[in-house]
């Protein structure tokens, strides 16, 4: 464990009011280490639908950082996590990727545990042990907090981690707008793929507005259409053609919320008609989301540190950590359960061919992050900042009865900036206590 | 090594309390630990470096590995062996890439510096023209492993000139090493194994003492997996011993071993891999205690496994905080009967190995140990090595070693993990043979 002091320092490597941040935060194995700890081993984390563990019994196996994670439904239907290490020599005690089980045996000397993580089996516990091996005392190390924001199940490894809804915070109302959207379940099975790159490169990005006329015109020359269908290699040209002259043309909100969590909105430039927007159409769901949400088209989110919210292709995306360049990505759809069979259709079609292992805009996208991460290594070029002053101070916050705190903007790095002063405030902090005191609040009237 | 290293040694070695029974799981995946090792263990220790029957001729040689020091082991033209680092004074090249063979001198291919048998710098290019002659020869021989020394064919060496001698290193070791080197006129097969896992290298020198994990293996005897002897699941008993009766040893300096007795009623001295076990100059050579072992499991510190049952020597070489390379040599009696040669010759390949059945089952268990000790939340939890803590009375008498009588216990794996500490945390080889632990009392 680093010191207090070490943490601190690292934290001066992102100049928040100078919209810089160092280059050795993507690279440095100590600060990699260092995140493990501050922000993996404290923030909430999602874990999972409710809906993929509906029966008692039913597992689904996850990671938090870089710990595998067991999130398992007990026999009176609550929901527990614990790390997936046996007490005894470390193995994991079950490597299927979800099921149903009674109990959890460790292949290696049949140490066994129930649903609730307690160790209920000892071979030898008499007869080896004399008996006094307190079984009590050696359960698999619990998640300290677990619980729920409409269906997404989210633990903490930290005690005094404020509750999962003051985490959240104003990001719920942003969540709301995928979730809110319909009876939401999780399409089975997890996509799962690797790539080379930093996790807050693909993080950042959620908050990037400014990349796609540029990074993703090579998979709209290959066809790329859009959830509803859109393909207008025509209409592309003319953005990318505003972009280049200056002219910012399509409006959209940042909402920023505390604890690090923000969302971009793209006010409505698709079709209000076309099938994947039934649900905006629903009275109810419209009174239910009121009049700026239902203005979204679609929506880029990011629950801090590493949950990636698309509410236009109903994904949820975590970036894994796996090493100080490397990541794992898992996405999880989620579909209506009574959605319009056409739009159902336009929805898996369009979840397949933008983000994924064979998603298009998943490779630009993946390119990108892999070049920067590579950036960021070398001991000279690391002396050189990376620039996150776009719109630095002309962000002005408003608030009002259509919503949080926002900035009525979409082309800038409101999103980064805070991601990355948010990361070096945990990065400092001494404990929850420290964080929840110091962080920072975006209010009406503030210029970021 | 600095005072802050040392320092961080001595740290590394709290994470070990043997009170209680608890090891950090730091210790298999904090590569600044792994570090340290090198230095504090493998550069210490007397390490196994091969059999003489490997190299029987003046000039033969075999190319092995200390810690992760390249080392040429050879047999020189007087017949004497020595053994130094593979590594040229020049610019650090190998002079000697194969695994084995024979030699007048090694040249180093990047520039022609070339040494005798000895290691000493006997050719350098130009030596006249383009070192005026300066170039003392004498001073940039390859360096020199401090000591070598054997114990009934099994070469070892030490980094350290002041290590204890081999006999005082091996110490109560060497009783049961004679369960395997003295069965007959034992060499080795010709060729070594090598084959590599994720796995930092305590948890399968941890192995060694294992006797609870036999579940694992289960896979293995459903699959088909026979003994050397040619038997089955239950039948094993019949040559394997009673699972329950046995001793465990522990020796000064960190070795030890299990062995199950062997149980007279169920007991097949015809089995022909027995063939030894009624030989009576051997009875007589091995006394009665150690003919009553059945097979067992030892370790010899930091890294050998010793399997007489197979007859093989297994060393875990580390290749990082979570990786190794393993070495196995099987030992071969050359006067066993043909039927028992073949029968242990099968029993080797499908027992460990690259292919064999129980291997897999206790890679994939290390595989798992050590991915469970790499992340930091995890790590916060203990392993647990309480088995038969404060149990483990040590039983004196002249039938053989200090001994817990008892097989199925944590004693050797704590007592490895106990000894690792003190290597760790000792400043000298003058230190440690003052204040290392002594098997007494009550484990």
């Amino acid at each position: 464990m680093t010191t207090i002091e070490e943490g601190r320092a690292i934290a001066r490597l992102v100049d928040y009011e100078q919209g810089l941040v160092s280059r050795r935060i993507f690279s440095d194995p100590d600060i990699y280490q260092l995140e493990l700890e501050q922000i993996f081993a404290r923030c909430w984390l999602y874990l999972g639908h409710e809906s993929q563990l509906p029966n008692r019994g039913d597992y689904i196996n996850v990671f938090m950082g870089e710990e595998p994670v067991l999130v398992v439904r007990n026999r009176q239907g609550k929901i527990n996590a614990f790390i997936n290490s046996c007490r005894h020599r470390g193995n994991r005690v079950c490597r299927a990727d979800a099921g149903n089980t009674a109990s959890f045996l460790c292949t290696y000397h049949g140490w066994t545990y129930d649903l609730d993580g307690k160790l209920i089996g000892v071979p030898g516990h008499q007869e080896l042990y004399h008996g006094e091996l307190n079984r009590e005392q050696w359960g698999l190390p619990q998640v300290a907090q677990v619980a729920s924001y409409k269906g997404l199940i989210f633990g903490t490894f930290d005690p005094d981690a404020p509750s999962l809804d003051e985490y959240l915070g104003n990001a719920r109302w942003a969540l709301d707008l995928l979730l809110e959207q319909g009876d939401m379940v999780a399409v089975p099975g997890v996509a799962r793929w690797r790539m080379n790159a930093n996790w807050k490169f693909a993080t950042d990005n959620a908050g990037d507005m400014y990349h796609g006329n540029i990074t993703h015109r090579s998979a709209r020359i290959a066809g790329h259409r859009a959830a509803d269908g859109e393909r207008t290699p025509e209409l592309f040209e003319n953005r990318r053609r505003s972009i280049i002259s200056g002219k910012v043309g399509r409006p959209g909100i940042v909402m920023l919320a505390e604890y690090g969590h923000h969302a971009l909105g793209v006010y409505d430039d698709d079709d209000p008609n076309g099938p994947t927007n039934y649900w905006k159409r629903d009275p109810e769901t419209a009174k239910r989301l009121g009049p700026l949400r239902v203005r979204l088209s679609r929506s880029n989110q990011n629950i801090f540190p590493n949950l990636w919210v698309n509410t236009g292709a109903r994904e949820l995306t975590l970036r894994q950590p796996l090493s100080p360049t490397q990541l794992e990505i898992w996405k999880t759809t989620l579909v209506d359960r009574n959605a319009p069979p056409e739009a159902r259709r336009e929805f898996r079609f369009f979840s397949n061919r933008h983000f994924g292992p064979a998603g298009m805009f998943e490779m630009d996208d993946g390119e990108n992050w892999d070049q920067s991460t590579y950036g960021t290594r070398g001991d000279v070029v690391r002396q050189y900042d990376l620039n996150y002053t776009m719109g630095a101070g002309h962000g002005e916050v408003i608030e009002d009865e259509l919503g949080p705190p926002r900035i009525e903007q979409l082309f800038h790095e409101y999103a980064q900036r805070w991601l990355y002063g948010n990361w070096a405030d945990y990065i400092a902090a001494p404990d929850w206590r420290h964080i929840r005191e110091h962080h920072k609040r975006p209010k009406a009237g503030m210029v970021l | 090594m600095t005072t802050t290293d040392l320092e961080l040694a001595q740290e590394s070695a709290q994470l070990v309390n043997v009170e209680q029974g608890l090891v950090s799981r730091r210790i298999f995946s904090d590569p600044d630990i792994y570090e340290l090792e090198l230095e504090q263990i493998f550069a210490r220790c007397w390490l196994y470096l091969g059999h003489e029957s490997q190299l029987p001729n003046p000039g033969d040689y075999i190319n092995v590995f200390m810690g992760e020091e390249p080392v040429l082991v050879v047999r020189n033209r007087q017949g004497k062996l020595n053994a130094f680092i593979n590594s040229c004074r020049h610019r650090g090249n190998r002079v000697c890439r194969a695994d084995a063979g024979n030699t007048a001198s090694f040249l180093c291919t990047y520039h022609g510096w070339t040494y005798d048998l000895d290691g000493k710098l006997i050719g350098v290019p130009g030596h006249k023209e383009l070192y005026h002659g300066e170039l003392n020869r004498g001073q940039w021989g390859l360096p020199q492993v401090a000591q070598v020394a054997s114990y009934k064919g099994l070469i070892f060496g030490t980094f350290d000139p002041d290590a204890p001698s081999l006999d005082e290193y091996l110490g109560g070791m060497r009783w049961w090493l004679d369960v395997l080197l003295e069965q007959g006129d034992m060499v080795a097969v010709p060729g070594v194994v090598r084959w590599q896992m994720n796995v930092n290298w305590k948890f399968a020198a941890d192995n060694a003492y294992d006797n609870y994990h036999g579940m694992t293996h289960i896979s293995s005897i459903i699959a088909g997996h026979k003994g050397a002897a040619g038997t089955t699941g239950r039948e094993r008993l019949a040559v394997s011993g009673d699972q329950t009766r046995g001793i465990s040893v522990v020796t000064e300096y960190g070795h030890g071993f299990n062995a199950p007795y062997i149980v007279d009623e169920t007991f097949d001295w015809d089995v022909p891999t027995n063939y030894w076990r009624k030989d009576p100059e051997i009875q007589k050579r091995l006394g009665p205690e150690r003919v009553r072992l059945a097979r067992g499991n030892g370790s010899v510190f930091p890294n050998l496994f010793v399997n007489p049952g197979s007859r093989e020597l297994m060393i875990r070489q580390p290749l990082g905080p979570g990786r190794m390379e393993i070495w196995k040599t099987t030992l071969v009696d050359r006067n066993a009967p043909p039927e028992a040669r073949k029968m242990f010759r099968y029993g080797s390949n499908r027992h460990f190995g690259p292919a064999g059945m129980f291997e897999q089952d206790d890679g994939e268990n290390w595989d798992q140990s050590t991915y469970g000790a790499r992340s930091p939340v995890a790590r916060r939890n203990e392993l647990n090595y309480t088995m038969g803590l404060g149990h483990g009375h040590i039983v004196e008498d002249e039938s053989g070693p200090p001994r817990v009588e008892n097989v199925r216990n944590e004693h050797g794996q704590l007592w490895h993990y106990r000894c690792w500490a003190e290597y760790m945390a000792a400043p000298d080889w003058r230190h440690l043979r003052e204040h290392h632990s002594k098997p007494e009392g009550t484990l």
